[in-house]
């Protein structure tokens, strides 16, 4: 069994210095937005878990806020990479970005009136 | 084969002679009524209803008040250009007597309505307005016209309108087709349960057909092929609708019942009931009346009782008893029921009668049925009450009680004794035993009024029975409430005259001491406790500490994020100076602070407002940015690759 906690080990070091050497700058900046999104719909669902779920308007709000902010960057992180560049020939990261922008100014929107 | 035809004859001829009979008759109260209908249509309102009032006034032989006002109300309300509204006003004028309309007028339009193609409705009311008016009619150009216009139209109406077109045109006209029709028109009547028969479920046709029929009939002296019980039918018909409030209908139902009351060929014969129908040593005498719908009389009429049945076992009391005349009134008979020294019971007295002077016109002669009862006075003997010991150890005592006596002293009675009660329910008519309908023994509670009640049962001798197991019964009946009863024997039934509540004793029950059940039962009608309204709880919240610690834990990522992006080196530096670049961010920043006003104080339709304005002002410095960033790009590119 030490075998395969040290295959684990190892593969998850070994992954974490490629991460920190290939990616460029960009998508480790948008990474770390994408984790600290995460983080905050975390602690939110474990309030729900411990305490209850009054008033589940706003807890679903919230949350729903961080599902979708995660999705956003997800796609922006998606259609900035350099590597996909084949895929997206016709949008540039600007545009990207522009999108990106725009869907987290209707997403605000709804989750303020949503949130109560 | 003469036989055969001989036997198939007497089998009609029996089958005939169950003849039909009216369910009832139209009384002097139900004319009272429909002349009262007529009279509140005053003050008119249209010329149809004057019409119908007016007519109907007269056909009930009443009084048509205000003769004047009826006549300058017609004259003014009639429409000399419409055949219909003529037919409606010269009927009323003729009714009233001296009442004028203008009959040049008139004329000129009715002569002219009978014209090629012109259809039965209006013959209809161009030769009845014609006639009543008294002025001349083509009967010959009117039978031509008719029958091309019944060749296209086959309804009722028209076919009944027919009848009564020919029966006012002159004697000679052939009018033979159309008397025939009554066969045809007759054969598409409905029939409802043997008793009724309609056109349509319709009033004002029904009455049209039977009053055209007849008049038609009256006029050529040929009865009509109608058959007596079709006639008598269609009286049952109109008599079912007798209960009617506007003009119209109770014209109609008086004007058909007036013709089946009084024309040449059928005349039902209306028996029903005047007397009441209970029957007793008091008032002796079954009283019925012998009329015609329109109960009026009949002549001299021999009336018998061929048969008087009892309902509970079919035992024929009398047979062929003739009814006497009574004085004052020409439609009364009557007959001394209790000569028959019939029981009491129901009976269904069946009558059959005959004219002195033989009259052909009369039907429905025999088989009309009443209904009576005869009722007796109940003696009640051989009262027993007795207490008798469970285990049987004692005899029992028994206490004799006459009606309507009270027994001396209480009883007293325990829970290891039954309670027995013996009686006999006696007919003072012929002193035989009896049951009665009702035979209940009901026992009070002197101090709070709680009654229950009990059934005595009779055996096969009539000897009625009622058994009480104190000690059984204690909870299910009496609450196990110890005390005072009043023990009443209560009897009644239909055929009982003297129906009672007689106290017959007062008992002291005591009953076992357990289970109190001493709580009164709560009196269902007196106000209950108030229901207090809760208003709804608001929600437990968690208490203001866990909140506000989970709200720090939620801010600490972005604490989190500024550290990482530190660590990574976000480019601050490179931020350009230029207007779109600051525009954007400060177009950003303040969307986020009208999100937060929203949150606060604004409606949403205010938010979009002015989410517009900022948008647009956003959108453009956004794109502007962009672009030059987009630009130095591809620049850097292009220069990358040279």
């Amino acid at each position: 069994m030490a075998t395969s906690q040290a295959n684990v080990f190892t593969v998850v070091s070994k992954f974490y210095d490629e991460y920190v050497t290939t990616t460029p700058q960009r998508l480790k900046i948008i990474d770390a937005y994408l984790a600290y999104i995460m983080l905050t719909g975390i602690f939110q669902f474990g309030y729900c878990l411990l305490v209850g779920t009054f008033p589940f308007n706003s807890f679903l709000s919230g949350f729903i806020s961080c599902v979708a902010s995660f999705v956003l960057g997800v796609c922006l992180r998606v259609q900035v990479n350099p590597q996909n560049r084949k895929d997206f020939l016709h949008i540039s990261p600007e545009r990207a970005f522009a999108d990106f922008v725009f869907a987290h100014i209707i997403l605000h929107l709804v989750v303020m009136n949503f949130i109560g | 084969m003469t036989r055969g035809t001989t036997l198939l004859v007497l089998f009609a001829l029996t089958v005939v002679g169950q003849a039909l009979t009216p369910t009832t008759v139209l009384t002097t109260v139900d004319q009272a009524r429909l002349k009262a209908v007529f009279e509140n249509a005053r003050p008119f309102t249209d010329l149809a209803s004057a019409h119908y009032s007016i007519l109907g006034l007269k056909l009930l032989g009443a009084q048509i008040p205000n003769t004047h006002d009826n006549c300058n109300y017609v004259k003014s309300a009639v429409d000399y250009k419409s055949p219909e509204s003529l037919y409606y006003a010269s009927a009323a004028t003729k009714a009233l007597g001296n009442c004028q309309l203008s009959n040049s007028n008139a004329q000129n339009t009715l002569q002219a309505a009978i014209k090629d193609g012109v259809d039965v409705p209006t013959l209809f009311f161009v030769v009845s307005a014609l006639t009543n008016l008294g002025l001349p009619v083509n009967s010959n150009e009117v039978v031509n016209a008719l029958t091309e216009a019944l060749k296209t139209d086959d309804s009722i109406l028209s076919g009944s309108m027919a009848l009564h077109i020919a029966a006012q045109l002159s004697k000679e006209t052939d009018v033979k087709v159309i008397f025939e029709s009554i066969e045809d028109l007759v054969a598409q009547a409905d029939e409802v349960g043997e008793k009724y028969l309609q056109f349509e479920g319709d009033l004002g046709l029904t009455s049209f057909f039977v009053v055209g029929a007849y008049r038609l009939a009256g006029q050529q002296n040929k009865a009509p092929l109608i058959m007596e019980d079709q006639a008598v039918k269609f009286a049952n018909y109109l008599l079912s609708r007798k209960h009617v409030q506007s003009p119209k209908n109770a014209y109609d139902v008086a004007a058909g019942l007036s013709t089946l009351g009084n024309n040449k060929y059928h005349i039902p014969v209306c028996i029903t009931r005047e007397s009441s129908m209970t029957v007793s040593s008091a008032q002796s005498k079954v009283q019925v009346r012998v009329s015609n719908v329109m109960s009026g009389a009949l002549g001299k009429l021999t009336v018998k009782a061929d048969s008087a049945e009892r309902k509970e076992d079919g035992a024929v009391v009398l047979s062929n008893s003739a009814l006497t005349a009574v004085a004052k009134d020409n439609t009364l008979y009557e007959l001394d029921f209790l000569k028959t020294k019939a029981g009491r019971g129901f009976y269904t007295i069946e009558f059959s009668v005959a004219a002195d002077k033989p009259d052909s016109r009369l039907i429905g002669l025999s088989g009309a049925q009443v209904e009576v009862k005869v009722v007796t006075t109940v003696n009640v003997e051989e009262v027993e009450l007795s207490l008798e010991d469970k285990d049987q150890s004692t005899p029992p005592r028994v206490t004799k009680v006459q009606y309507p006596q009270k027994t001396g002293s209480n009883l007293a009675g325990d829970h290891h004794q039954n309670l027995v009660m013996k009686f006999l329910l006696k007919d003072k008519a012929d002193n035989s035993a009896m049951e009665a309908h009702q035979a209940f023994v009901r026992l009070t509670n002197k101090r709070t009024k709680q009654e229950v009640i009990f059934v005595a049962e009779a055996d096969d001798d009539h000897v009625y029975k009622f058994e009480l197991d104190i000690g059984a019964s204690a909870k299910e009946h009496f609450n196990s409430l110890s005390g005072l009863y009043a023990m009443d024997l209560v009897v009644g039934d239909a055929l009982i005259q003297n129906p009672f509540a007689w106290n017959v004793a007062d008992l002291q029950l005591k009953f076992p001491e357990d289970s109190a059940t001493s709580e009164e039962k709560p009196n269902l009608y007196q106000p209950r406790e108030e229901i207090k309204h809760m208003f709804r709880e608001p929600e437990v919240r968690p208490p203001a500490t866990v909140s506000t610690a989970f709200t720090g834990l939620v801010l600490l990522p972005v604490l989190i994020l500024l550290g990482l992006w530190i660590k990574l080196g976000v480019n601050i530096a490179n931020f350009p100076l230029s207007l779109s670049a600051i525009g954007f961010h400060i177009g950003l920043g303040s969307i986020l602070v009208l999100y937060y006003l929203f949150f606060v104080q604004l409606n949403m339709f205010d938010t979009l407002k002015y989410l517009a304005i900022l948008g647009t002002l956003t959108f453009l410095a956004g794109n502007r940015l962009l672009g030059s960033i987009a630009n130095k790009r591809k620049q850097l590119l292009r220069s990358r690759l040279r």
